[in-house]
């Protein structure tokens, strides 16, 4: 051993002397980390189960295989907006100290206070879909009826949920290289069970559903599409593009996650470098996750009759002919041509995503409050370290009474329809962070200079930035102009809609009588927010 | 006594003895640790200016620890130290100005040391043994780093035990032995330092002094038994990276 080791120091390159400034800082997330944390918020089991449920509903013809493909390149621009920003501002607290840095320190904070509060509605909605779908879908590919599986009432629901938010406040106090760790396993074990589901239904022919569903169920597969068309739901079969268009607005709400690593960018390894691989690998992985899942379900169950079963499960059919499931994604696995214990390993790894995920949003709640609180936007108390876990407790227990209430809205009003009616705030505020970026070239000139070549080349005398911030800012006010296009009429109204931005409203309230409070106490905050913030 | 090369020296030992008034345990580390470790002679040829303040502290006192140095004027970072203060701390000094970087049980740079365990061998300063690793472990080795490993050997005897004027090479030699990343940045940095000497303004017999502490240094590492890890990660060998590379923090 001796050799070796003496061999091994013997084998040591000459090295230059290095220059450093001072006493460095090893960060805690690594890149895969940084991936996996805006990967799980992508969420692409459960952005899947969602899309592929309300989709057909309202736009029967839409094909969502080519509407998650068309909006891939769409969100790419968007995508490199925020990788813009990250590289040049890489500070927690992400579009809130862009925005604020480059437009107004008001839009800012409204911008950030919007999505995250969107975001966290995502943590609560996610519980309960897990309580409220998930459930029921593992008790019926398990052939169980117990009803706190089966249905569980408000008051199961409400109890799992609360239990859920308090494991990941304690999860989050424990710091983030454990938090990496426990999402890195979850990882492994939800995306493990996707590639095998996505294995069986692409290598499963659609005749083995049909005669699957034919041999279970009492209502044949033929009857199903009838019966969704005597009922109203005219797919015929075809592709209307239009509607495919307009369904993007559910692939960029379900994309979306994968530009988070801004928020957490003062916590990653060399993010600089880390914010391309995570932001640009975590679209690119999950275009072809939904694309492929997308043409698989597709060509397993068949377009035409997945459209009739949500209409007639979820849609405007519901309760018209006696289906015994709710025809969600997991429910479906129950017509794999697989041994049931391997369904159940399939529904639990959509379960199990859940687990993997929450964290993320966790985080970004925190994050996005200590850059509050440090801009003196929100109480000093925010930002402390725990005496005894050296974490920021209070952030965190800030956070889980955050979505604790949302949890209490999801179950016991109507959350839910609320989530699908906040995606106006999604696009409003996307639309604010490109216009940000596309002006961040003259507004910064020596930052934008700092910028990588692709964001600098100019076409046409115009940084490639900001066309691509229009280009990105353009595709979100369609999604917010279609999101109440769609709104009128439907299960997500008007009035839903305009009851979801009570909270921007209350940002701009807490940001005018904070500004207030702080000039009596002498502060000028107008020069905070000249600078950009302290890594 | 040489004439403290900077306010700094001043300013760390206050620190340290503020905190031993107030129960803690506090030491210095880095360049100014160094320093106070040092021998006139060694300050004079191999002391420099000293631009900020590294202490390490028990990761358990660190309430207390930052109510003293919020009290006696030090200014935290706030967002630094809500996202790393399980394991670092930044605070500021405004007059003059400097920064102390503190470091809770744990020392992670370029490789991870624990400092917590024999924090309170010696006083003032942490033990001649830990101070030479943490700046052995830096993979990317600056002057600085280089002037001060040389003031170090230069000012303390190689042996078996701690205490003023001495490094413990047992210790150092443990330690490496159950990390390979580590051994490998130490002998490397052994053997940048010995091949700099003739850059220290240092006459013969110092020069030559500090090539045979680390020659000595050198074979300790190489001879003491390794641990198992340390063997199944010397299978791989330089082929995978072995260290980490601090960045540096915009203050």
């Amino acid at each position: 051993m001796t050799t070796d080791a003496t061999a091994t120091a013997q084998a040591a390159p000459p090295r230059d002397l290095f220059v450093r400034n001072a006493t460095g800082l090893v960060r805690e997330l690594s890149a895969f980390d940084a991936f996996n944390l805006v990967f799980s918020a992508v969420l692409v089991p459960m952005g899947f189960l969602g899309a592929m449920s309300f989709a057909p509903i309202f736009w029967p013809h839409a094909n969502l295989f080519l509407a998650f493909l068309i909006a891939g390149p769409l969100m790419a621009c968007f995508g490199l907006v925020y990788l813009y920003f990250t590289i040049l501002m890489p500070r927690s607290g992400g579009d809130y100290v862009w925005v604020s840095r480059t437009l107004h320190p008001s839009v800012g904070f409204v911008v950030n206070v919007g999505l995250t509060y969107v975001f966290l509605t995502w943590v609560a909605f996610n519980f309960t879909l897990m309580i409220n779908v998930l459930a029921p879908a593992l008790a019926f590919v398990m052939g169980y009826d117990g009803a706190w599986l089966a249905s569980p009432s408000h008051t199961e629901a409400f109890i799992v949920v609360t239990v859920l938010t308090i494991l990941y406040a304690a999860l989050m106090v424990i710091g983030v290289r454990r938090i990496a760790r426990f999402m890195a396993i979850f990882f492994v074990i939800v995306w493990v069970g996707i590639i095998v589901w996505a294995i069986i239904l692409a290598f499963s022919g659609h005749s083995t559903f049909v005669s699957n569903w034919n041999s279970s169920e009492s209502i044949n597969y033929d009857t199903i599409i009838s019966k969704a068309s005597a009922l109203g739901f005219n797919n015929t079969g075809g592709i209307s593009w239009s509607e495919t268009l307009f369904a993007m607005v559910y692939a960029f709400n379900v994309y979306t996650g994968f530009q988070w690593t801004g928020y957490f960018a003062g916590e990653i390894k060399n993010v600089r470098r880390t914010a391309t691989t995570s932001i640009l690998g975590a679209l690119v992985a999950s275009v072809a996750a939904y694309v492929l899942l997308a043409l698989f379900v597709y060509n397993y169950y068949g377009q035409q009759f997945y459209g009739a079963l949500v209409y007639l499960g979820l849609g405007g059919g519901a309760g018209q002919v006696p289906l015994n499931f709710s025809p969600y994604i997991p429910d479906l696995i129950k017509f794999l041509p697989v041994p049931q214990i391997l369904q159940i390993g399939l529904v639990l790894s959509f379960m199990l995503s859940v687990i993997w995920w929450t964290p993320a949003g966790f985080m970004l709640g925190t994050r996005n409050a200590f850059a509050w609180s440090f801009d003196k936007l929100a109480p000093s108390r925010l930002a402390t370290v725990s005496d005894r876990f050296h974490t920021p407790v209070v952030a965190t227990i800030f956070i889980a009474v955050v979505v604790e209430i949302l949890n209490i809205l999801n179950i016991y009003s109507s959350l839910a329809a609320w989530l699908l009616s906040v995606i106006w705030i999604l696009g409003g505020a996307f639309v604010v962070v490109s216009f940000a970026a596309a002006i961040l070239p003259w507004r910064w000139p020596e930052l934008h200079a700092k910028a990588p070549g692709w964001a600098r080349f100019k076409l046409v005398g115009i940084p490639a930035i900001t066309l691509l911030a229009v280009v990105s800012g353009a595709a979100w006010a369609f999604v917010t102009w279609a999101s109440f296009y769609t709104g009128s009429g439907g299960t997500f109204g008007l009035v839903p809609m305009l009851e979801s931005g009570a909270v921007p409203i209350v940002a701009v309230l807490w940001y005018i009588g904070n500004s207030f409070y702080r000039r009596q106490q002498g502060m000028q905050l107008g020069k905070l927010f000249q600078q950009i913030p302290p890594e | 006594m040489t004439e403290a090369p900077s306010p700094l020296i001043t300013a760390g030992r206050e620190v340290v003895t503020t905190a031993a008034g107030r129960g803690l345990q506090a030491r210095l580390l880095g360049g100014v640790g160094i320093w106070l470790r040092g021998t006139d002679e060694a300050r004079q040829a191999l002391g420099r200016d000293y631009a900020d303040l590294d202490l390490v502290a028990h990761a358990k006192e660190s309430r207390k620890l930052r109510s003293l140095l919020e009290s006696v004027g030090f200014e935290p970072n706030t967002l630094f130290n809500s996202m790393h203060g399980d394991r670092r701390l930044l605070y500021y000094s405004r007059s003059p100005e400097y920064h102390i970087d503190v470091f809770l049980d744990v020392f992670e740079m370029s490789h991870k040391l624990d400092l917590g365990a024999r924090l309170e061998s010696e006083e003032l300063t942490l033990p001649g043994a830990e101070l030479l690793l943490t700046k052995l472990q830096v993979a990317q080795l600056n002057r600085k780093d280089a002037t001060d490993i040389a003031l170090l050997l230069l000012s303390h005897d190689l042996g078996g035990s701690d205490g003023a004027g001495l490094v413990n090479v047992s210790v150092i030699a443990r330690i490496c032995a159950d990390d390979w990343g580590l051994f490998t940045t130490a002998s490397d940095n052994l053997e940048i330092v010995e091949k700099m000497l003739p850059d220290f303004d240092l006459p013969a017999p110092g020069r030559e002094m500090i090539q045979s502490r680390i020659r000595v240094l050198a074979s300790a590492l190489r001879e003491h038994p390794k641990s198992t890890r340390w063997k199944l990660r010397n299978r791989i060998g330089r082929r995978v990276k072995w260290y980490e590379v601090p960045e540096e923090v915009v203050r």
